[in-house]
């Protein structure tokens, strides 16, 4: 989006507002190069597929989105309703690029594409999500993944 | 992550706030909130972003904060008029017990759109309450009347209207996406807060939920009903009362 002093107001006031959360200065984990690299995707979108518990406001878990889900499985269940989401309507790629990432993975650009990806829901304190989000390593490395795709909305 | 050895990279949407976070690496793209891959439908975009931020792995020392070098294209205007709905929507009724019946027609006329939007594109969003558009018409048509005391299979009440409204905005927003004529996010959203039935019952529960009784509706009204920038702009054009609670000139 543009910078915030170019967004319309109230809309700029509530981002400004936001809490912010305070991450360890750690740092950057070293690496394959990136044709070697298994990738997965981690988006606060609020995706589920059609069989999963949908998310609601203040939900703080994850939902699993199996990278073979097909778009037409994947739905938007995100409370916030300060966003487009006619993108997503479209394209599940403008919010969730699993196809892209599988066009680079067939090109040799990236190594593999992991079987398994994650969705949260944002708009949120996002030190609240830390519980859930600190699975996350463990399951993505039980995957073989070495690198993160991390993707708002 | 970065601690457990696992690279992160990231897409940044609004830039002051990653500033304040200091990710290990991200892009910053200057695309609306909803797109962070930018445009729908256009493969070669989304895939120039996507190797822009995964490119940053690479980078061995951080934190990095690049910004994407394109930003989304101009829409090509349908004319000079601008966008605007072909479609003659059933006007707001003056009695409110019309209102689900309009809301029916409503979104009749926008089917065969819908239709031909799954068509394409292989695929709907609607679905996330479990109900037909039409069955989820009805039953968000009903709030105007009484808050029912439960809803179809084991959601509380206000999970299942939150549900069935953001079912009936993806059909509504398929279907006009469908529609010749480039409409962009803001079009979209103008046209169904202030053309549609849809819109005009959902301002109104809006206020009726804000000052009801009923907490969990009123806190989904506080924050997850009407956009904040449609309630801003309403302040200023809408009137006092809802257009079907005027009478009839």
């Amino acid at each position: 989006m543009v910078r915030l002093i170019d967004v319309a107001e109230p809309q700029r006031s509530f981002l400004q507002r936001m809490p912010m959360p305070e991450i360890a200065d750690t740092p950057p984990a070293k690496g394959p190069a990136l044709e070697e690299r298994r990738v997965a995707i981690v988006t606060t979108a609020g995706l589920t597929t059609r069989a999963d518990t949908r998310f609601w406001m203040g939900s703080t878990d994850y939902r699993v989105i199996p990278a073979d889900a097909g778009a037409g499985d994947l739905i938007m269940s995100h409370a916030s309703i300060n966003y487009d989401r006619s993108g997503f309507q479209q394209d599940l790629n403008v919010v969730f690029p699993i196809d892209r990432l599988k066009e680079l993975a067939a090109e040799g650009v990236i190594g593999s594409v992991a079987d398994f990806h994650y969705s949260f829901q944002g708009a949120i304190d996002a030190e609240l999500l830390e519980p859930a989000a600190a699975q996350l390593s463990g399951l993505l490395k039980k995957d073989a993944v070495d690198a993160v795709l991390l993707t708002p909305v | 992550m970065e601690g457990a050895g696992l690279a992160t990279t990231q897409i940044s949407l609004v830039r002051e706030h990653t500033e304040t976070i200091v990710p290990s690496r991200a892009l910053w793209v200057s695309f609306p909130l909803g797109r962070p891959f930018g445009v729908p439908e256009d493969a070669g975009f989304q895939t120039r972003v996507l190797r822009a931020a995964l490119e940053l792995l690479d980078q061995e020392s951080g934190p990095v904060l690049t910004e994407f070098d394109e930003d989304i294209p101009e829409p090509t205007a349908p004319s000079s008029e601008g966008w605007a709905c072909p479609i003659d929507l059933p006007q707001p009724t003056a009695d409110e017990t019309d209102a689900e019946a309009n809301l029916l027609r409503e979104i009749s006329s926008l089917q065969p759109w819908h239709e031909l939007s799954r068509n394409r594109r292989n695929r709907t969003t609607v679905g996330a309450s479990g109900l037909e558009p039409e069955s989820a018409a009805t039953f968000v048509a009903g709030f105007l009347h009484e808050v029912p005391g439960s809803a179809a299979g084991a959601l509380p009440i206000e999970e299942a209207f939150k549900l069935s409204v953001e079912d009936l905005k993806s059909f509504y927003s398929e279907a006009i996406t469908a529609q010749p004529g480039n409409a962009t996010p803001e079009d979209i959203q103008s046209w169904l807060w202030n053309e549609t039935v849809l819109g005009e019952i959902l301002l109104v529960l809006h206020q009726r939920f804000r000052n009801g009784p009923h907490a969990e509706l009123a806190a989904l009204a506080e924050y997850a009903l009407v956009p904040r920038a449609v309630l801003e702009a309403r302040k200023l054009e809408r009137p006092s009362r809802p257009r079907w609670h005027t009478p009839q000139q």
